[in-house]
């Protein structure tokens, strides 16, 4: 038995949706992958009562609300992720806080931001939410703030209800971690209450400033294994949102498989226990700066 | 002149994002005034640093740098004549074919190299004859004119690949530039080296699936049924490139003993697409493996739903009408829709009442379409 792609949809219409996509969200998708896209989507042909992607593809640009644009979006992104995802770089994190602690108490300020971008289902911002309890460095009158951001509302959702199954975790036979943080219910492991607070999460595109509205004076972002999927001009625009909204002397964490060396002006990199931490070089806005203002802080670019 | 000398000053800061900048810069004047100063800097081989900044700025000028350049491939410095190949290449500006080709026959090897480098970029036709003569100079400037003649491609190109096949020293580069070039023509001249029990065997898979992939022309799944030890060896391999052209050559073959690695690789952004393929060319076959694997950790399991469901499974979706991921749940809600079991009904009437929108206007619609079904019989 073969299967027909032309068939499933013709090469124009993959690239009309294609290009909406990489337009919309920066996401592109390499190659012709037809049926990758047929299989995560076609429900959406069925549910709409729609015949072809062609129509598909006219009703979402005539849809003014821009909901079934984001739909798609959702669909076609991988969302793949898991508590404790890459623990030498939470091990980092967790040996940051206390030097942030500092620099919250040097301003008199007893509140820790914390953003989990392309957050999925919640695993991550949790997880940061349990090293940061772990700490035991922001007790008492401490305001933490943590935000997850995704463009996948349904992801949202599971979040925001904070239970999970096996899926959500890479235990290989070691359920200490479970135990410790979360309840069992049937096949559903419920994440403790205790760790549920201080975390919330919004719907918003990654690009778009308006996702970062009062999103501000940022300790810690966490963006990973998102840009693996972007175009160039799609990194550069969300570089330039993360870059707004980290404070000063805030740390930006992305994936182990993701570089921003000799990508842009506006960080660099440092290294942390072999593990790279990205910072702010220090100029007021980044449109409009003069790269002289940039290369003072921004040396250790050239050794890469 | 004093401003150029100002910004061309500042090709020299040690931050590469001031370079980049300052080169950005650069374009907005006539590139007479700055061009001469950039190429007195390039053949200035005692210093380093303006050396590197007269460099760089001549790669990212493109165009502009293209006259400059021609001249600079007759510099006495043959470092110079290298950079400037080099660059002419990435500029791929066929202007530049007319003093390339002459420079194959340089006297210093490098040169010669990195023309026939840049020859290939370019990937002008007209380059071909000349580079064929190099095959047999020396091993390092016959694998670069193998390899330009293989970037060029065309009929020409393919017949002198074609010659090379037969010379034994040669076969490495050469499968590796048939893969660029090859059309599904050509397939047939490289399926002896398939056969043979030879180092050679993995190149020329690769070869005929880069080949077939490309110009969507596989080949019948009979072609590889006795291959199917190899391809499997190969999904051990170390060779990444090899790994993979055997796991497309095993997603072609509809053979069940690639089922396992079809599963593995549906969470392999690269091989998604093909182990799709595979998997639903395994047809009713697949069923049982895809329904294991379905209740197993880390699968894919909205793109398992999905293929049992163009499988037409529809019944063996129902027992996944719970499981963790909305978008299996919508899956299962659209399949069972035309199941007439009151069990059907029963669990679309739960997933009517789901957390998640979509999974409720999945359940729905199967609802409405059965009462119509319903009503009609
Ligand atoms: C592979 S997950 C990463 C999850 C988590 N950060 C981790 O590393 O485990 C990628 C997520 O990026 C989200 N995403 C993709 N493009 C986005 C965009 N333009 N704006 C916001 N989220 C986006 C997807 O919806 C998906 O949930």
């Amino acid at each position: 038995m073969t299967l027909s792609k032309k068939d499933l949809m013709s090469e124009e219409e993959f690239t009309l949706l294609k290009e909406l996509i990489n337009k919309e969200f920066g996401i592109q998708l390499k190659g012709d992958k037809r049926l990758t896209f047929h299989t995560k989507v076609s429900h959406r042909l069925n549910i709409l009562g729609l015949k072809s992607y062609r129509d598909y593809y006219e009703f979402i640009i005539s849809d003014s609300s821009r909901e079934e644009l984001f739909t798609l979006a959702s669909h076609i992104t991988n969302n793949e992720t898991y508590f404790f995802r890459e623990k030498m770089q939470l091990e980092v994190f967790s040996n940051l806080l206390k030097g942030i602690k500092k620099e919250r108490l040097k301003k008199n300020q007893h509140i820790l931001k914390i953003l989990s971008l392309a957050c999925s289902s919640g695993e991550e911002a949790y997880t940061l939410n349990i090293l940061v309890q772990e700490s035991g460095l922001f007790m008492w009158d401490w305001d933490i703030r943590i935000i997850g951001i995704d463009i996948d509302k349904n992801a949202l959702k599971k979040a925001k209800g904070a239970s999970y199954t096996k899926n959500s975790f890479r235990l290989n036979g070691n359920i200490d971690i479970v135990n410790k943080y979360f309840t069992a219910e049937g096949d559903r492991y419920n994440l403790r209450k205790i760790f549920t607070k201080n975390v919330a999460f919004r719907h918003g595109n990654l690009l778009d400033i308006n996702s970062f509205t009062d999103i501000n004076d940022i300790d810690v972002v966490f963006c990973r294994n998102v840009l693996i999927y972007m175009n160039d001009s799609a990194i550069s625009r969300i570089i330039k949102n993360l870059y707004n909204s980290l404070t000063d002397s805030g740390y930006l964490f992305i994936g182990s498989a993701e570089s921003l060396i000799q990508r842009t002006g506006l960080f660099s990199p440092e290294y942390n226990n072999g593990i790279i931490v990205y910072r702010k070089n220090q100029h007021r806005h980044c449109e409009g700066q003069s790269p002289e203002a940039i290369s003072r802080r921004d040396s250790s670019l050239r050794s890469e | 002149m004093q401003e150029i000398q100002e910004i061309l000053n500042k090709l020299k800061d040690n931050n590469w994002w001031v370079r980049k900048n300052t080169i950005e810069n650069l374009l907005a004047y006539p590139e007479d005034s700055y061009l001469s100063i950039l190429e007195e800097w390039l053949r200035n081989g005692d210093d380093a640093l303006l050396r590197n900044a007269a460099m760089e700025a001549f790669s990212t000028l493109g165009e502009k740098a293209v006259r400059s350049l021609i001249l600079l491939l007759k510099d006495e410095d043959p470092d110079v004549r290298i950079f400037a190949a080099n660059v002419l290449g990435d500029i791929g500006n066929a202007e530049a074919l007319s003093s390339l080709i002459p420079a194959l026959a340089d006297p210093d090897v490098n040169v010669k190299i990195a023309s026939a480098e840049a020859l290939g970029k370019i990937g002008s036709e007209k380059a071909v004859t000349a580079l064929a003569k190099l095959i047999g100079d020396t091993t390092w400037v016959t694998m670069a004119a193998i390899e330009a003649i293989g970037e060029i491609g065309g009929d020409n190109a393919l017949s002198v690949l074609h010659k090379c096949l037969e010379k034994e020293e040669y076969h490495g580069m050469t499968f590796a530039a048939i893969e660029k070039a090859g059309t599904h023509h050509f397939i047939r001249h490289l399926t002896p080296f398939v056969d043979k029990e030879t180092g050679l065997r993995e190149l020329a898979l690769k070869a005929i699936v880069a080949i077939a992939d490309r110009e969507g022309t596989k080949p019948m799944p009979s072609y590889f049924t006795s291959l199917i030890p190899l391809l499997i060896d190969l999904q051990h391999s170390a060779r990444p490139e090899f790994k993979k052209a055997a796991f497309i050559a095993l997603c072609w073959s509809e053979d069940m003993r690639g089922f396992q690695y079809f599963i593995e690789a549906l969470n392999d952004e690269e091989l998604q697409e093909y182990a799709i393929n595979g998997l639903f060319s395994l047809g009713k076959r697949a069923v049982p493996g895809i329904i294991d694997a379905l209740k197993k950790e880390g699968a894919n399991r909205v793109i398992l739903a999905k293929v049992l469901s163009m499988l037409g499974e529809n019944s063996a979706l129902l027992r996944f009408a719970g499981d963790d991921d909305a978008e299996v749940r919508t899956e299962v809600a659209l399949a069972i829709g035309n199941l007439k079991t009151p069990k059907a009904t029963e669990i679309l009437l739960l997933l009517e009442q789901d957390a998640i929108d979509e999974v409720r206007a999945a359940a729905q619609l199967s609802l409405r379409n059965k009462k119509d079904t319903g009503k009609l019989a």
